[in-house]
C-alpha cells in the first residue's frame, strides 16, 4: 500500500505533526505505517491497527499507535486509488476516548474533501 | 525498497528509538501471526479461545497490533492449540531490520506438523513437499513475467518466505522449485537469466555487513545448482578482472562463488590453475584451496582429467603426509576413496571405465608402499601398541584396519627393509 500526506502550500502537515511527537511516540507511529503499507485493509481492520470509519465522517478512518500516548492519525483508504493507497489527513491523538485536538475530525473531513478535489494537495509520505 | 531499509537503518541508530521500535514490532508480529496461523488453520476466534479454555474476547484483544501485556504461558497454550511451537530468543538488532523488510501475513504461517517437510511429504514419498510447491506458486507467474529483479533479490535474502526459509538457505528451496522440473523446462533458462541480471544489478557483489543471507551467496548457489554455458560467461568475467578478482571475500561467498565457477566449467580453461592450486597451495588471484582444486579438475568440461586429478592428489598428499610416519599410510587410503569417489561422482560418465583404469594406474602401488611401511613402522607387537597409543580417533582407525590387513611380519622380512620407502614416481 502507498501512502500520502496531505499538504497545506508547501507545509506537509502530517510531517510537521510528527516531528513534534516524543522520539518513542515517532518510533511507535512509523512501526504502525511500515505494518499499514504491508497488510491489506481488511488484514489492517482485523488486527485493530485501523478503527473505523469514524461515524458520521463517511470515510475517516483512525490509525491505532501507542506510545507515551494514544496517537490516532486520521487517514482515508485512497481517495484517488482506493485499493492501494492510504492518505493521511490530519495528526491527532485520543484521550478519555474523545480525539484531541477538538474539532480534528472535521478538519480530516475537510482536508480529504481537498485532496479529492486537487492531487496535488497530497505528497508522498515523509518519514518524521 | 532499499530506501526503506536504509532509512530504517538510520532510525535505528538511535537507542531510545530503536528500543521503542522493537517493542511496537514485537507486540504486531505476534498479534499477527496468531491471527495468521488461526486462518491458515481455518479456525475463528472463538474456535482457538474454546481450545485454550477461554472467551472469544481474550483473542480479540491478543490480536490487536498495539497489545502490550503477553504472558508467556498464554503464549504457550496457544501455540499449541494452533499445533505450532513458541521460540523465545534474544536478537540482533540487525534482524530486527531484516524481520521489519520482510513483514507480511504469508511469512508469518507456519506449517502444521503433518505438513512440515521436514516430518512428511518428502520427495522420497512421491511428493512436492509443500515449500516447494509453495515456492514454485510464486516463482514461476514472476519468472513468466517482466518485473523487476527485487522479488528474486528479497527471496534469496530470505525475505517474503514463510517458515520453511529457515531450516535451509533460501536459494535452496527456490532451486528446488525448478530443479523438479524436466530438464528441458524453460524456468531453468529463465532463472539462470534473472539470478545473472540481478547480479549485474548488485554493486560488486559484494554482501552487506550481517547479513544473514548475502544475495550474492545466493546468486553463486543457483548458479552452481543450473550450469549453463550464459553462466560460465558471467563467472568468468568476474573472476578474470572482475570485482571479486584478488578480493578477500567473506567465506560464505568465496566458497558459493567457487562452487559456481567449478560447476558451471564448458572447457578446460581452469585446468592449469587448478593444477598451480594443488602443487603450491594457492593462487595469485583465485581464492582456492587445494580441495577447491580437486573440485575443479573433477568438473572439467567435456570430460574430466581423471589423470590429473589422481597425479595432483598423490602430489599433495606427498607434500602433506610423506614426511609422517603415516604418511604412506594416509596416501593409500586417500586413492582409495579417490576410487570410490571416483565411481560415486561418474556413475553414469560414457568413459567412466576409462577414467577408472587411468586411476588404476595411480593406485597401484598403494598396497606395495603400505606393505614396505608396516616393516618399517610396526613390525612388532611393541611397535604396533606404540603407535595405536599415540593415534588419535581418525588415525586410529586406519591403523586398526591396516594392521588386520598385514599381519606381523616375520624377523626376516623386517631386515629386507632398511628405512621408509621412496614413493614411487608418477
Amino acid at each position: 500500500m502507498e501512502l500520502w500526506d496531505f499538504r497545506n502550500g508547501d507545509r506537509n502537515e502530517i510531517f510537521a505533526w510528527a516531528q513534534r511527537l516524543s522520539k518513542r511516540d515517532r518510533a511507535a507511529l512509523n512501526q504502525k505505517l511500515d505494518l499499514l503499507e504491508r497488510l491489506d485493509f481488511e488484514q489492517a481492520i482485523g488486527l485493530k491497527l485501523l478503527a473505523g470509519p469514524i461515524q458520521h465522517s463517511g470515510h475517516i478512518l483512525k490509525l491505532r499507535a501507542s506510545g507515551d500516548h494514544a496517537l490516532r492519525p486520521l487517514l482515508c483508504r485512497g481517495p484517488h486509488v482506493p485499493l492501494h493507497e492510504y492518505t493521511l489527513l490530519k495528526g491527532a491523538k485520543e484521550l478519555d476516548r474523545k480525539l484531541e485536538p477538538p474539532g480534528v475530525l472535521d478538519k480530516a473531513i475537510e482536508n480529504r474533501s481537498h485532496v479529492r478535489k486537487d492531487k496535488e494537495r497530497r505528497v508522498k509520505h515523509e518519514r518524521a | 525498497m532499499k530506501e526503506r531499509r536504509s532509512r530504517l537503518i538510520d532510525e535505528l541508530r538511535d537507542k531510545e528509538y530503536r528500543e521503542a521500535y522493537a517493542d511496537q514490532h514485537v507486540n504486531a508480529l505476534l498479534a499477527a501471526q496468531i491471527s495468521a496461523i488461526r486462518e491458515q488453520r481455518g479456525l475463528t476466534q472463538a474456535g482457538l479461545a474454546e481450545r485454550i479454555k477461554k472467551q472469544q474476547p481474550a483473542i480479540s484483544r491478543i490480536e490487536n497490533v498495539n497489545y502490550a501485556r503477553w504472558n508467556i504461558q498464554t503464549l504457550r497454550e496457544v501455540a499449541n492449540a494452533l499445533g505450532c511451537w513458541l521460540d523465545i530468543r534474544f536478537q540482533s538488532w540487525g534482524q530486527l531490520v531484516d524481520d521489519a523488510d520482510s513483514y507480511s501475513m504469508e511469512t508469518l504461517r507456519r506449517d502444521r506438523l503433518e505438513d512440515d517437510p521436514v516430518f512428511f511429504g518428502s520427495q522420497a514419498q512421491g511428493q512436492v513437499p509443500e515449500p516447494v510447491r509453495w515456492m514454485q506458486k510464486q516463482l514461476f507467474p514472476w519468472l513468466l513475467s517482466n518485473h523487476d529483479n527485487d522479488q528474486l533479490s528479497r527471496w534469496l535474502r530470505g525475505l517474503d518466505l514463510p517458515s520453511f526459509g529457515d531450516a535451509e538457505p533460501p536459494f535452496v528451496w527456490i532451486g528446488r522449485a525448478v530443479e523438479v522440473e524436466p530438464e528441458d523446462s524453460p524456468y531453468r533458462s529463465l532463472l539462470i537469466d534473472r539470478a545473472l541480471g540481478l547480479f549485474s544489478e548488485i554493486e560488486h557483489g559484494v554482501p552487506r555487513p550481517g547479513e544473514q543471507n548475502p544475495l550474492p551467496v545466493g546468486i553463486f548457489n543457483l548458479l552452481a545448482m543450473f550450469p549453463s554455458v550464459k553462466g560460465w560467461q558471467k563467472l568468468n568475467e568476474i573472476y578474470q578482472d572482475g570485482p571479486l578478482s584478488g578480493m578477500m571475500l567473506p567465506a560464505p561467498v568465496q566458497s558459493a562463488f567457487l562452487s559456481a565457477l567449478i560447476r558451471n566449467q564448458v572447457d578446460r580453461k581452469l585446468e592449469s590453475t587448478w593444477l598451480t592450486i594443488i602443487r603450491e597451495g594457492k593462487h595469485d588471484w583465485l581464492p582456492a584451496n587445494e580441495f577447491d582444486a580437486f573440485e575443479g579438475l573433477k568438473w572439467l568440461s567435456p570430460r574430466p582429467r581423471i589423470d590429473a586429478i589422481a597425479k595432483g592428489l598423490r602430489e599433495m598428499y606427498m607434500s602433506q603426509y610423506g614426511r609422517s610416519k603415516l604418511g604412506a599410510v594416509k596416501l593409500a587410503a586417500t586413492f582409495g576413496s579417490l576410487m570410490e569417489d571416483v565411481k560415486h561422482t561418474f556413475k553414469n560418465h560414457p568413459s567412466l571405465d576409462e577414467m577408472l583404469w587411468k586411476a588404476g594406474q595411480r593406485i597401484d602401488w598403494d598396497e606395495t608402499i603400505v606393505a614396505a611401511w608396516v616393516k618399517v613402522f610396526a613390525a612388532s607387537e611393541e611397535d604396533r601398541t606404540r603407535l595405536l597409543e599415540g593415534a588419535d580417533e581418525s588415525d586410529s582407525r586406519l591403523l586398526t584396519s591396516v594392521f588386520g590387513a598385514f599381519p606381523l611380519a616375520s624377523p626376516a622380512d623386517v631386515q629386507t627393509v632398511a628405512s621408509e620407502p621412496e614413493l614411487a614416481p608418477v
